[in-house]
């Protein structure tokens, strides 16, 4: 690794981190602008706001003139990237300038105009980007040279309609106030559709296809609407909009979109046609692909099942005993371990040397020790599996303690105390008294486990790879798409994965809101 | 070890500090079960620590000695070196791991890819805890709701998203910037901001909206905006739980493999630790006096913040035990 090396990495994390501060203060500026102002003349309205605005301006010249100063004395400060920087920053300080001039040329105006204003503007800064991106493809910008035909494609068919949306809503401002929120509403909603019917239409005469892209537009675009016809219902709900909005798009376009396109995915082949259910028929019927749900059922109840029962009798053990913070850390440390540090820890546990060498394994030297034969435990099927499963456990029952040990406080001494007054013996009053008092919690930390299990990836890749039968689904899910280049077996298996968590989770969120509705 | 308590510590738990509750308990000190439950207590911490204690001890063998005999070996015959941990980290040589490149690479992902989603989340959960709007509580049961999806659902389309729209722009900052290459870390905090949003927007918004409605109302008489009140009160009140979450998510992004495979390059210039670790496990299986200490050099993070912040992490986990 050279220097250089590491400066980029750094200035990556720095440049992103800066931006994203500077972004998030920019919005939250926005909502708390004065709106009160009395208004002295043109010219010293200008005053307010200014110093933020030379800040930001002083911020682009600076650009500029370190450009300059650093053109000819580091090698990768081009001729092209210097003149590029000074554009910028001088294109910036232009722009900086004319926001406040617009900005204060329209302080007198009513927030109809002001609204219908800002949009245009947006509208124009979109049609330039349209105008721009083919030229750059075609190369007669040298500086846009590196507009792929994808993205040129894309800012056309995603531009325009996003450009009508603006005009129209812009329009719309002047709209009475009772009919304002649904137009706007639907015209979000129409260019989401103009988006998709775009796309298809052009598909059809392409030998490259667009990609499903649009869908994920469309689908951002009318979370916006959404958001924005939320927003609008009265003054009051209208800064939601920049506290959700950047949350609402990420999760559109990077959860919500990707899982629907999944679902799809997992009914195509490896060419992206549709090919019904062989996927899951494959699925059901390939030994391998029965081989890993199986694997996956096994591993689904052994691991929250003993995590849960070791925990919990851990937990008990160690009650109130001397030292029981250091007990419970010994036990809880392998859970902030990663799966694969914690594989590679067991690795070596099961490390294998022949019968006639001095084991490495601790695991094979207590074998040799008893009297038996070195194993290959991580190849001999089905025994691997549970070998790999030991290692879930290892790191899932420090979880169990802490979250049961902390339950168990919370049961009332004076219960306990009563019940053994009573008689009790030690075995009566744990599954009388504690126990109850502990239900939910054991239901969160066997859920919780559950999931963590059905979605074991780490273990399994890096102990085996999924070799010697002991594959799991989250893991073929893996070696499907990105290995075998069958996205669609890849998909179908996420699918399954999903099916599988979802009755889980969903009982998860129930017992949580009951929990929520007794406090 | 100093940290053992005289009288039972719920330092760890979740169990009141209340001097008043504590010194009841004292008073009916009395255990659940019988002198052979502590000795169970023994043997399990002993089974628990030995795999761990074991690969400590090996990453400090000499190598000859690692892969020759046992490390239990070490107590009759004591040899200790740092070797493999320089060799790991630092050896320029190109079969050695180069650990020390990974681990730029995963503080580079770690520490971006917890401060996005946290400030994502916190303004999310404000807006829905604090500003009154139609459907909020619709949204937020959605938002909750989308934990259901297992990221492996999100991974194969938003990877095509990422190579169609983010790509040309790396690349074209590569050719502007040769020393930044052009496969970067922006699309691993991306994902990594994706994927914790439900979930840390669901926890901040169990703290954020516990906080007291006067304190707000004050500052909204006083003029505050919006925007002063989430700086100024939100966000310094909201302090232990942010920071609760930020070590979990923390831990979560330094940990992961998954996203890393599918989204870093998988080369020197993006890729994490753990990436590499799992490399190295699958391709020199056998190459212990490597493993062990690279294993430990990723296990050297989260150990230090489980150690140093161990109070703030079970708070962490005990209110995020629903991450789905």
């Amino acid at each position: 690794m050279t220097t250089l090396d590491l400066f980029g990495k750094v200035l990556q994390a720095i440049v992103a981190l800066a931006a994203f501060g500077v972004v998030m203060a920019l919005l939250l500026a926005f909502l708390d602008r004065d709106d009160t102002v009395q208004r002295r003349g043109f010219l010293a309205s200008l005053k307010v706001g200014l110093r933020p605005r030379i800040i930001i301006a002083a911020a682009f010249v600076l650009l500029a003139v370190l450009a300059r100063v650093l053109y000819g004395t580091v090698s990768w400060m081009t001729q092209e990237l210097t003149n590029s920087l000074i554009l910028i920053g001088i294109l910036g300080v232009v722009g900086v300038v004319l926001q406040l001039l617009l900005d204060r040329a329209l302080e007198p105006a009513s927030p109809a105009v002001r609204s219908a204003v800002f949009r245009l503007v947006a509208a124009a800064l979109i049609a330039v980007v349209i105008v721009l991106a083919p030229m750059g493809e075609s190369g007669a910008i040298p500086m846009l040279a590196w507009v792929t035909p994808a993205l040129s494609l894309a800012a056309t068919i995603a531009g325009w309609p996003l450009v009508a949306a603006l005009v129209a809503t812009a329009a719309i401002a002047f709209a009475p106030a009772r009919i304002r929120r649904s137009l706007r509403l639907l015209a979000w909603i129409a260019a989401a559709v103009a988006i998709v019917v775009i796309a298809l239409v052009l598909e059809g005469g392409r030998e490259v296809p667009i990609g499903v892209w649009p869908w994920a537009f469309a689908a951002a675009l009318s979370i916006a609407g959404l958001l924005g016809y939320l927003a609008d219902h009265d003054e009051d709900s209208k800064p939601m909009l920049v506290f959700l909005m950047p949350a609402a798009l990420l999760l559109t376009i990077g959860l919500v979109y990707p899982a629907i396109r999944t679902a799809i995915l997992a009914f195509t082949d490896a060419t992206g046609t549709f090919n019904g259910a062989d996927n899951f028929v494959w699925m059901f019927t390939q030994p391998e692909a029965l081989i890993t749900l199986g694997n996956t059922i096994v591993w689904v109840i052994l691991v929250p099942l003993l995590s849960t029962a070791i925990g919990l009798a851990y937990a008990i053990f160690i009650d109130k005993s001397r030292g029981e913070r250091f007990f419970k850390m010994l036990l809880f440390m392998p859970f902030a371990l990663s799966m694969v540090g914690a594989s590679i820890i067991w690795k070596f546990m099961y490390a294998y040397r022949g019968p006639e060498q001095d084991q490495i394994g601790f695991v094979n030297q207590i074998i040799v020790w008893l009297g038996g034969e070195p194993q290959q435990i991580l190849q001999n099927s089905p025994w691997n599996t549970l070998a790999l499963i030991i290692v879930m456990i290892w790191i899932q029952t420090g979880f169990a303690m802490v979250v049961l040990s902390a339950a168990i406080k919370g049961v009332p001494v004076e219960q306990i105390e009563a019940a053994s007054i009573d008689g009790a013996n030690p075995w009566q009053r744990f599954s009388n008294v504690v126990l109850p008092g502990i239900r939910s919690s054991l239901v969160v930390v066997v859920t919780t486990i559950s999931i963590a299990t059905l979605k074991v990836f780490d273990i399994v890749r890096t102990m085996t790879a999924g070799n010697f039968n002991t594959s799991v689904v989250a893991n073929e899910m893996y070696t499907q798409a990105f290995r075998s280049g069958e996205p669609g077996r890849g998909a179908a298996l996420a699918l399954i994965l999903f099916v599988m968590v979802l009755p889980i989770v969903v009982y998860n969120v129930r017992v949580l809101n009951q929990q929520k509705g007794i406090r | 070890m100093s940290q053992i308590a005289v009288t039972p510590d719920p330092e760890i738990t979740l169990a009141s500090t209340d001097a008043a509750l504590g010194t009841k308990l004292d008073r009916v000190k009395r255990r659940l079960t019988s002198p052979w439950a502590t000795i169970a207590a023994i043997v399990i911490a002993v089974i628990w620590t030995i795999p761990t204690f074991g690969l400590l001890l090996s990453s400090f063998r000499p190598s000859d000695q690692i892969s020759g005999s046992g490390w239990w070996t070490f107590f009759t015959d004591p040899q200790l070196t740092l070797a493999n941990y320089s060799e790991v980290l630092f050896s320029a040589s190109s079969s050695s791991p180069q650990l020390g490149e990974y681990f730029v690479n995963s503080l580079a992902i770690a520490i971006p890819g917890t401060i996005f989603p946290l400030v994502l989340a916190a303004l999310a959960a404000y807006a829905f805890a604090w500003i009154k709007f139609r459907g909020s509580s619709t949204l937020f049961v959605i938002v909750f709701a989308l934990q259901i999806v297992p990221l492996q659902m999100a991974l194969i389309p938003l990877l095509q998203l990422f190579v169609t729209f983010m790509q040309p722009f790396q690349d074209a900052l590569h050719e502007t910037l040769p020393f930044i290459s052009e496969r970067q870390f922006l699309p691993v905090w991306i994902a990594h901001t994706i994927f914790a949003l439900p979930l840390a927007t669901f926890l901040l918004h169990n703290f954020i909206s516990e906080i007291p409605g006067e304190v707000i109302e004050a500052a909204r008489v006083d003029g505050a905006g919006h925007g002063q009140i989430f700086f100024r009160i939100i966000l310094p009140l909201a302090t232990p739980a942010i920071a609760s979450f930020a070590i979990f998510q923390f831990l979560w992004v330094w940990n992961d493999l998954l996203v890393a495979l599918v989204f870093s390059s998988g080369t020197p210039d993006t890729a994490p630790l753990m990436q590499r670790l799992a490399e190295l496990a699958g391709s020199r299986g056998e190459n212990w006096e490597r493993l062990t200490a690279g294993a430990f050099v990723s296990l050297l993070v989260p150990l230090a913040v489980f150690f140093g912040l161990q109070r703030y992490f079970v708070r962490g986990l005990l209110a995020g035990s629903a991450k789905g």
